[in-house]
């Protein structure tokens, strides 16, 4: 019997549906899984490009797909990340910060995105609202930067 | 499908003191052994069952005081979740990889089960993946789909006697 898997993005919704602090969007990318994941899935390069709270990235220590990731923010404290990272998929927790991002090719070769943060607890659900919007405009920028970046 | 239980258990823990990565690592280990019993009782809608089924365990998994109970917890709700999505009658397609049956079975009688399975009505097709795949007892069939021992024991035999009635014919 060969396994049976759920796509990144059906993983991800179960996360955000089981942790009420977070906000959650997903979306159809016009782009090529390949170059979406190229800006989502790299976090030194691509992260900084899309995400406007963060100036810079740095990874402190990888073992496969575990890492450990600073980052360096426009305003406010740096912080610690302990994030797992594979094509498609990436979860980061520091403190009671959360950040999600899961990828997974559309059959017209486009690519549904899905984005989560919030926290591990429920204070954020009033700034659900605000999330959304957020992680809106990063998923239109990812889409943007995808279309001029070279697909690996 | 082989899951590593005692490592769940331990993952339930720490995801229950509110670590996120383990609650991902538990969604890694736990989501192809659920979305397996959801595919085998609905193939059209095995992933929804899935997710659906994943998303009650997970939001609710604070609520588990008993971390090796997780097992029959996913197993009960991803059933019962098939169930429901696949109760519409319909003739689904059985791939390769929703046949019961070991690696080294007849290709013939490997297609044939996958064909006939999929003629039954989920209710069915629920009994006799429990049964004869994941291995349970009558009993704990009923404890899992919320019927009658002597529902189990008929809606086994139909299945079976359908399959049966259909091999030889």
């Amino acid at each position: 019997m060969s396994d049976q898997h759920l796509d990144p993005v059906r993983r991800l919704r179960i996360l955000a549906g089981a942790l009420p602090g977070c906000g959650y969007v997903e979306r159809v990318l016009d782009a090529p899984f390949d170059a979406v994941w190229a800006v989502g899935g790299d976090l030194v390069a691509g992260v900084p490009r899309f995400e406007s709270t963060v100036s810079r990235v740095e990874v402190e220590r990888r073992d496969d797909d575990r890492l450990v990731v600073t980052t360096h923010g426009l305003i406010g404290p740096r912080r610690v990340f302990e994030a797992i990272l594979r094509p498609g998929w990436c979860w980061m927790q520091s403190g009671p910060i959360l950040v999600g991002m899961a990828a997974t090719p559309t059959p017209d070769g486009r690519t549904l995105f899905a984005h989560v943060e919030g926290t591990r607890f429920g204070a954020t659900r009033v700034l659900r609202p605000f999330l959304r919007r957020k992680m809106h405009r990063e998923l239109d920028r990812i889409e943007r930067l995808a279309a001029v970046l070279p697909s690996s | 499908m082989t899951v590593d239980w005692d490592r769940a258990a331990t993952l339930v823990v720490r995801a229950q003191r509110g670590d996120t990565l383990a609650m991902s690592d538990l969604l890694d280990i736990t989501a192809p052994w659920v979305t397996g019993i959801c595919m085998r009782i609905t193939p059209a809608h095995g992933e929804d069952a899935a997710q659906n089924a994943l998303t009650v365990v997970f939001r609710r998994l604070g609520t588990l005081t008993e971390p090796a109970a997780l097992r029959g917890w996913l197993r009960t709700v991803a059933t019962r979740e098939a169930i429901r999505l696949g109760s519409e009658p319909r003739h689904e397609p059985l791939d390769e990889a929703t046949t019961p049956g070991d690696a080294g079975q007849e290709p013939e009688l490997k297609a044939f089960l996958g064909a006939e399975l999929a003629r039954l009505p989920a209710t069915q097709r629920a009994v006799f993946v429990l049964r004869e795949i994941e291995g349970l007892s009558e009993r704990e069939i009923a404890e899992v789909l919320r019927i009658a021992p002597g529902t189990v024991k008929s809606r086994l035999a139909r299945a079976k006697g359908r399959l049966r009635k259909a091999w030889t014919s």
